[in-house]
């Protein structure tokens, strides 16, 4: 997507935006910028549809906005937007029903990430009973600059940012443009030589296994955030409040600290929708008896689902699987160490330097491991 | 002071800091164009 029809765009936006001051004009502005690059990368029936399922999906806020049958216009909503979610992630089932060409709008349209956009303008306009105006509709559930690889915006953050953020200055330009630049650098120059100089998809042996799984991480780390870094220069110039993704998930120490630092936005989504909705029903039904086992339970549930929101394979299952075992053992190792060495106890445990050291390579390790799942290439191995 | 600072400052970034800033995004982006244009391996292989 970072191509010529990108780029023209946020000169585009550049050129509009910045001198805009009036809020109305800006939002309108912005909501005709995002159309932009969808014109320029679909043709005009594509265009049209979705114009139209945008206009549907403002109607439908509207509809849950006036509280009135307000559950079944979310429940049908969401399920609407699920159906459309599976078609994306099968497309041979999208051939076999002869919806190629919808399939093709939904892949340029970044139609995960739409997904879980929708998903969370819906619940929280359950919750609120206010519902965003149409050019705000187009400006969250498909916003340029975040098409390709997020970040997931939540929506009540979207709503509580300023309508106009303070005039670029020369030196948050600057800020900005080494923000975009540092973000190419990462992606074309880094990421692509580490890519085709060290990655075979894990067809090395021995040694050079071993290497390719640190090799991998890296490169993913550098390739993904390069997205986020994109995003959020962009944003900066624009005046475009852009949530920041990764925050040095190297460092993490354990896997709940890993994913409080990668893919952010999608942790949070998580978090919001998933995990705690089902820890609280479990910790409900079992009186609170065992909350160790609802943690675990809620963190399998709902990273078994984010495994699938990746890829709807059993590779990715797995993944999340394992994510959810990370997580849980992190969860249990902490109350056994509180109840081992009490509160103080473990304030110094977490100071000691060396363990320090010693929990953030275990947990580069299991990071790193784990993404093997998901690349290896079973084909030679299971008949 | 003041008029001193606005002489050596832009948008209170030394001037030798800005153009040092400005010079680092051009490396990278050259980078970025040189390497996206040629492709990585064909770079590798140069040398």
């Amino acid at each position: 997507l970072y191509e010529p029809p990108f780029w023209g765009t946020v000169a585009a936006a550049l050129i509009v935006l910045v001198p805009l001051r009036l809020p109305v004009l800006r939002r309108w502005s912005l909501a005709a910028i995002n159309f932009g690059l969808l014109a320029l990368l679909l043709n005009g029936v594509q265009l049209v549809a979705v114009a139209a399922a945008v206009l549907a999906a403002y109607l439908l806020l509207k509809l849950v906005e006036r509280g009135r049958g307000s559950l079944l216009a979310v429940g049908l909503g969401i399920a609407g937007v699920l159906a459309l979610f599976v078609l994306h992630k099968l497309p041979r089932l999208a051939a076999d029903l002869g919806l190629e060409d919808l399939a093709g709008v939904l892949r340029i349209v970044g139609f995960s990430y739409v997904t879980l956009r929708f998903i969370d303008v819906s619940l929280a306009v359950w919750e609120s009973r206010q519902a965003p105006g149409l050019p705000a509709t187009v400006n969250y559930l498909l916003p340029f600059h975040m098409l390709a690889a997020g970040p997931i915006q939540a929506y009540n953050e979207f709503v509580d940012q300023p309508s106009i953020g303070p005039k670029l200055s020369i030196s948050g330009a600057l800020t900005a443009c080494e923000r975009i630049a540092a973000g190419l650098f990462k992606k074309y120059v880094l990421a692509v030589s580490i890519n085709d100089l060290f990655l075979t998809g894990f067809r090395g042996r021995g040694w050079y296994f071993l290497l390719e799984v640190q090799l991998h991480y890296l490169w993913l780390y550098l390739d993904f955030s390069a997205y986020s870094d994109i995003a959020v220069g962009v944003g900066c110039l624009l005046g475009v409040a852009t949530p920041e993704n990764f925050n040095k998930p190297y460092l993490a120490r354990n896997m709940i600290d890993y994913w409080e630092r990668w893919h952010i936005s999608l942790s949070m989504f998580i978090r919001r929708h998933l995990f705690i909705p089902v820890q609280l029903w479990l910790v409900r039904r079992s009186d609170g008896r065992w909350p160790l086992r609802s943690a675990s339970l809620a963190f399998l549930v709902s990273f078994g689902l984010c495994g699938l929101w990746h890829e709807l394979s059993l590779r990715w299952l797995l993944w999340g699987l394992i994510q959810a075992l990370g997580l849980s053992a992190c969860t249990a190792y902490r109350h056994a160490l509180v109840r081992r060495l009490g509160r103080q106890g473990v304030k110094a445990y977490l100071a000691n330097p060396w363990i320090r050291v010693l929990a953030i390579v275990f947990t580069f390790e299991f990071v790193a491991f784990s993404l093997v799942v998901v690349r290896f290439p079973y084909e030679g191995y299971l008949r | 002071m003041a008029v001193q600072n606005s002489l050596w400052l832009i948008d209170g970034i030394p001037w030798w800091q800005f153009i040092l800033r400005v010079l680092w995004i051009t490396a990278q982006l050259s980078l970025v164009l040189w390497i996206g244009k040629r492709g990585a391996l064909f770079f590798y292989q140069g040398f």
